[in-house]
C-alpha cells in the first residue's frame, strides 16, 4: 500500500471523534443541537499548531 | 471551526482538501457534528470569504471562529430544486434593504446567529436587479434580534435530529446595504457566481455521507471477525466477504472522487471545487453511502436494526445526503449538462446550448 503524508488536520480530529462518538445517539435521541461539541472543535482550532505544516516523526508530532 | 477562514481574518487558510480529510473522520463518529464542521467552513461562510468586503469578512469570521454554523437560506415552499423561482425579495430603501419572505429547510434555523439570505434584489422603483445574498446576524442570546426576523417552526426529521431543520419568515426586515454580498460578476450574475460557494459545500455533504459509510464499513468488519454462527465467524462466509468488498470499494472510490473534487478548489480560478467533479462527487458518495450502511445494518442483523449499535442512526442520517445541497436529479442533469455541453434542464421553450444562452430553439429543429 502506497503511504500517504500524515495530515495533522486528520490526526486531530481523529481524536476529537472519539470524544464526540460516545455522545452521538444522545443528540439524536433528544434532538438537541451538540454545543458541546462545538467548544471542542472552537478549542481544538485554538491550540495554535500550523497543521498545515506539520509531519509526523518517530517521537511524535514534529510542527 | 472556520478552519477555512483565511489566517489574515484569524483563521487556519486550510483548504476545502484539509477540511474534508477532518469531516471525514468527525462523521465516521458524528454526523451531526460533522454537518456543523462543512457549514462552518463551507457554503455560506466560504462565499463571505470569496466575495465580501472587508468589512463582511471581518464581521463574519469572529462569529463562525467563536462557534458559530451559519446558516444559508436559499430554499422556499414553492421553490426547492428550482432555485432561481424564488419569491423572497429585498427592494432598496435609502442606505438599506427591505426583506420580505420565507425561507423553509434551513439547516441550523433557530440556532445560527448569521445567515446568508438569498432574495431578488429590487431598486428603489421596485425594477429586479438580480439575485443578492445578504448576510443577516440573529443572536437571541447576545440580544441582537433584528425586527422582522422570525423562526416559525422547526421540521421534525428522520435522522439528522440534533440539527434544526426551520422555517424561517421575514417581515420588513432591514439589512443595510454594507450586508449585501457583491460578487464581481455584477448582481445580474451574482446568484451563479455566489453557487460557486456551493460547490464546497456539495463537496463537503458527499464527505460526511462517505464519512458515514466508512465508519458503518469500519464496524461491519469488526463484527464479521467476533460474531460466530454456524460454528465460525462470519467473516469466514463468502456471501459477506463480497458484500463486505463491495462496500469497501464504493467507500474507497467516493473517497477518491470527493478528494479530486476538493483539490480542484486549489487551481480554479473561483477557488472551489470544479463544480461538473462536486457535482458527480456527491451524487456517487451520497447514494453508495446509502447502500453501504444499509449493508453494514444487515450484517448485523436484528442487532443493527435495533438502538444497541449506531448503525439505524447512521441509516437514518445518511439518507438526508441524496436530498439535502442538491438531490441526485438535480446533480445528475447538472452532470448530463456539463457532459452534453447543454444548459438544463430543459424548458417549455427550447434546449439553450450552454456556449450560447442566448440562441434559443424549440427541440427537434
Amino acid at each position: 500500500m502506497l503511504a500517504e503524508k500524515v495530515n495533522l488536520y486528520q490526526e486531530l480530529a481523529k481524536e476529537l471523534a472519539k470524544e464526540f462518538a460516545p455522545k452521538a445517539a444522545h443528540w439524536d435521541e433528544t434532538r438537541t443541537y451538540c454545543h458541546e461539541n462545538i467548544k471542542s472543535l472552537v478549542k481544538a482550532r485554538f491550540d495554535g499548531h500550523d497543521y498545515s505544516q506539520g509531519i509526523r516523526g518517530p517521537g511524535g508530532f514534529i510542527l | 471551526m472556520g478552519m477555512t477562514i483565511p489566517k489574515e481574518y484569524g483563521g487556519l487558510g486550510a483548504s476545502f482538501y484539509d477540511c474534508a480529510l477532518v469531516i471525514e473522520e468527525i462523521a465516521k463518529a458524528c454526523t451531526l457534528t460533522a454537518r456543523i464542521v462543512v457549514e462552518a467552513n463551507m457554503g455560506g461562510i466560504s462565499a463571505v470569504m470569496a466575495y465580501g468586503t472587508h468589512e463582511q469578512k471581518a464581521f463574519c469570521a469572529p462569529i463562525v471562529l467563536a462557534g458559530d454554523k451559519p446558516a444559508i437560506c436559499i430554499t422556499e415552499p414553492d421553490a426547492g430544486s428550482a432555485a432561481t423561482e424564488m419569491q423572497t425579495t429585498a427592494r432598496k430603501s435609502g442606505d438599506r434593504y427591505i426583506l420580505n419572505g420565507t425561507k423553509h429547510w434551513i439547516t441550523g434555523g433557530g440556532v445560527s446567529k448569521l445567515h446568508l439570505v438569498f432574495a431578488r434584489v429590487l431598486d428603489e422603483n421596485g425594477n429586479e436587479e438580480g439575485i443578492g445574498g445578504f448576510i443577516v446576524h440573529h443572536d437571541p442570546d447576545a440580544r441582537i434580534e433584528p425586527k422582522g426576523f422570525e423562526v416559525v417552526r422547526r421540521e421534525r426529521t428522520m435522522g439528522l435530529c440534533g440539527m434544526p431543520e426551520a422555517e424561517l419568515k421575514f417581515s420588513d426586515l432591514e439589512v443595510g446595504e454594507a450586508f449585501l454580498l457583491r460578487p464581481s460578476a455584477g448582481l445580474k450574475r451574482s446568484f451563479a457566481q455566489l453557487m460557486e460557494a456551493y460547490n464546497s459545500q456539495r463537496v463537503g455533504a458527499g464527505t460526511i455521507a462517505m464519512g458515514v459509510a466508512a465508519g458503518a464499513l469500519d464496524r461491519a468488519k469488526d463484527y464479521l471477525k467476533m460474531r460466530e454462527q454456524f460454528g465460525r465467524p462470519l467473516a469466514e462466509f463468502q456471501g459477506l466477504q463480497w458484500m463486505v468488498a463491495d462496500m469497501d470499494a464504493s467507500v474507497h472510490a467516493s473517497r477518491l472522487m470527493l478528494r479530486e473534487a476538493a483539490k480542484t478548489a486549489q487551481v480554479s480560478a473561483t477557488g472551489f471545487p470544479d463544480m461538473m467533479m462536486a457535482a458527480r462527487a456527491k451524487l456517487f458518495a451520497s447514494e453508495a453511502a446509502i447502500k453501504v450502511v444499509n449493508d453494514a445494518l444487515q450484517m448485523f442483523g436484528a442487532r443493527g436494526y435495533g438502538d444497541q449499535e449506531p448503525l439505524e442512526r447512521m441509516y437514518r442520517d445518511v439518507r438526508m445526503f441524496t436530498i439535502g445541497g442538491g438531490t441526485a436529479q438535480i446533480l445528475r442533469t447538472q452532470v448530463a449538462g456539463n457532459l452534453l455541453d447543454i444548459k438544463t434542464p430543459q424548458t417549455r421553450e427550447g434546449y439553450v446550448d450552454a456556449a450560447d444562452i442566448g440562441s434559443v430553439r424549440a427541440v427537434g429543429e
